[in-house]
């Protein structure tokens, strides 16, 4: 049966659905194998047959093509193929994502980003639409759920439990790539303030949990560390505008940077020491400018460069009588005074 | 178009080339792997496609999209035979969350996801794959490279032979190191850490791990047998089968200049703002040594309200420190 779409009767013109439209006119596009003329489209291809002006119809098509490229779909026109033809070709190779296949494990991976993507609605729509389609060519999850590793393997969150929050990455990643400002409110921890800020993407950072945008906060001409929990709403891409990421700019130096190197200014030097049972952990947590030199007994001296003492006292503090900060006295009294805060405040 | 045209366009041109993958998917996987509602799926879905196609539009020009009982089977639709590649959205959404799984050298996951990577970035077209190198350059984890890694492998091969580990593990709880033997249950990632869920075969209790405080792991030649059924994310969100009754309520209070910071960081599910500012936090433990060492980190600001065994724990614990510095107080 030869569907009709456009019907005309007694003078009134049932249009096709739009989308329907498009899907005809993608169709048509990946069936011909020669570029095709405006001219074949108008008038054959169901959704632009029916009998409006040929401007009409140029202008529906002007749009549609815009949808297809939002879609991904690559349209261009040819003015001469080889054969002398013109007319509109989407290019199967550029169009077709070629056949990915994935080891058991990779699977594995998908499968639990999948499983994660499926509890939050918010969850980046952008990473649902991505793993549906580089999945196709895998065996599907409902026979890899039987499989006995699956379930068991690997729970993710993403991000931890903000479900828009891979939104506003999402969005933050997309303006990095393009090179565009952002501008969105941000909450900020120190004041419980919440102000609007325009910010040129350096890099976007994840260290213990959490995601950071570095960039150059324009309103404060300086670099600044966000932290995407604390965005609230949407991400507003500004006017693209190219601008220059510094050359020595390492996304290290920004982000999981420890408390106590917080501030600028001028370092000094503080020895912990450890005792055995939790020195290794020490040992192997080192980060750069960081010095540990172990004792025959298993205990072990850690040297560290810190800006900021205060910071650093909750840190040796946690580990109670098994890390005692060696020196120097000033930052030896800090902990001193904390600990009989702890002790007054118990007995109080 | 706006929003809700592209949004269904996106749909149909996800859920052909996934039907036609896997002929006779069934309506629920298939929902389930695209977002896309059962009750789209077997009506204004094929409504919709099924009167798409190539001129002449004869039968065998329309998409045939079929749905009968609970299984979607596909005909003429060769030219959606494949998926559209990937637009820079999704690769970029696709970068983020693989960097949240896994990045360099760490997690259990590494060389999967470097191979997802690989494979992905591969599929890209090229102006989609340049910009996301561009832009991927600059997203990172920042993870300490430390044993952790080297732990979760070991592990993770044990899981995947089924065979038990031999772990020397440092307890926070009694502040000691002490050695177990385990099966590996799963795995998660939270704040950073990650965790290994396992059967500890000596209590005959499943229980997590961290993986960084696991200072060595030995496989043995046991074999065991995950339970069926057993989720790490459903064993995540309810914890161990708790013993409730063993369990202690704690409540913290934190003074109004830090309480919000205390909000964000302070591991407590429930925070009751008072009337000053304060927050009250109240969690439920079984342990205690973890709490003491996080309440030490707060110094002056944190104040046990209840029980007072923790108070005095906590400040027993403090005087043991003290002693550190040449003071003894009684």
């Amino acid at each position: 049966m030869v569907q009709s779409r456009a019907l005309e009767t007694e003078g009134t013109v049932v249009t096709i659905k739009r989308e329907e439209r498009i899907l005809n006119l993608l169709s048509a596009l990946l069936a011909a194998s020669t570029p095709l003329p405006f001219a074949e489209i108008r008038g054959r291809v169901s959704g632009y047959d029916d009998h409006a002006s040929r401007e009409a119809i140029e202008k529906r098509f002007d749009r549609d093509k815009s949808d297809l490229r939002k879609l991904g779909v690559p349209i261009e026109y040819i003015a001469e193929d080889e054969y002398g033809g013109s007319g509109y070709r989407v290019q199967k190779e550029l169009y077709f994502l070629d056949e990915i296949r994935f080891t058991m494990e990779e699977g594995i991976v998908l499968a639990a980003l999948q499983r994660a993507a499926e509890t939050g609605a918010a969850v980046g729509e952008g990473l649902r639409s991505a793993l549906g389609k580089i999945g196709v060519d895998s065996p599907l999850s409902e026979p890899l759920r039987e499989w006995a590793g699956e379930q068991q393997l690997l729970d993710p969150r993403l991000p931890p439990d903000n479900r828009s929050e891979m939104n506003v990455l999402a969005a933050l990643a997309e303006a990095l790539a393009g090179r565009r400002p952002v501008r969105f409110s941000y909450y900020t921890l120190r004041t419980g303030t919440v102000s609007e800020r325009t910010v040129e993407p350096w890099g976007i950072g994840y260290f213990h949990g959490n995601w950071y945008l570095v960039g150059r906060d324009r309103d404060k001409s300086e670099e600044r560390v966000f932290r995407t929990s604390r965005i609230g709403g949407e991400v507003q891409p500004q006017a693209a505008e190219d601008y220059e990421i510094p050359a020595d700019f390492n996304l290290r130096d920004c982000v999981g940077v420890p408390p106590w190197r917080y501030r600028d200014g001028p370092a000094e030097t503080v020895t912990i020491r450890f005792a055995p049972d939790i020195a290794w952990m020490i040992e192997d947590n080192l980060q750069s400018g960081q010095s540990f030199e172990a004792a025959p007994d298993g205990s072990g001296i850690l040297r560290l460069e810190v800006t900021e003492p205060a910071a650093l006292i909750p840190f040796v503090a946690q580990y109670g009588p098994d890390a005692e900060i060696l020196g120097p006295a000033a930052i030896r009294d800090r902990i001193h005074r904390h600990l009989l805060e702890v002790i007054s405040r118990c007995e109080s | 178009m706006k929003g809700r045209g592209l949004v269904v366009l996106r749909k149909v041109l996800a859920i052909l080339p996934l039907v036609r993958a896997h002929q006779g998917i069934s309506v629920a996987e298939l929902s389930r792997l695209t977002g896309i509602p059962e009750t789209e799926i077997a009506g204004d879905l094929p409504n919709l496609v099924n009167l798409c196609g190539v001129p002449p539009y004869s039968p065998v020009d329309l998409v045939d999209l079929e749905v009968e009982g609970d299984r979607v089977t596909i005909r003429f639709a060769e030219q959606f035979r494949r998926p559209v590649r990937l637009t820079l959205k999704e690769a970029l959404a696709l970068e983020l969350a693989l960097t949240g799984v896994a990045d360099e050298d760490a997690g259990p996951f590494a060389v999967a996801v470097a191979g997802i990577r690989e494979k992905v970035r591969r599929a890209l077209s090229p102006r989609v794959a340049q910009e996301v190198s561009q832009a991927g350059e600059h997203i990172s984890a920042v993870r300490s490279p430390g044993l952790a890694g080297k732990m979760l492998r070991v592990l993770k091969d044990a899981m995947n032979l089924q065979v038990v580990v031999t772990i020397e593990y440092f307890s926070r709880s009694s502040g000691r190191i002490s050695s177990r033997v385990i099966e590996p249950y799963g795995f998660y990632e939270q704040a950073g850490h990650w965790y290994v869920v396992a059967r500890a075969v000596e209590r005959d209790r499943v229980m997590t791990f961290r993986a960084d405080r696991i200072r060595s792991a030995t496989p043995g030649d046991e074999e065991y047998e995950i339970p069926d059924g057993f989720e790490v994310a459903t064993y995540r969100r309810q914890g161990p089968p708790s013993p409730v009754e063993s369990g202690v309520m704690v409540t913290v209070r934190f003074g109004p200049e830090i309480a919000r910071f205390a909000r964000e960081t302070f591991p407590a599910r429930e925070f009751v703002e008072d009337a000053d500012g304060a927050v009250t936090a109240t969690l439920q433990t079984t342990g205690t040594a973890w709490l003491v060492s996080e309440l030490l980190r707060w110094g002056g600001g944190a104040v046990v309200v209840d029980p007072p065994e923790i108070r005095r724990e906590l400040a027993e614990r403090a005087r043991a420190a003290l002693s550190r510095y040449g003071e003894e107080t009684c």
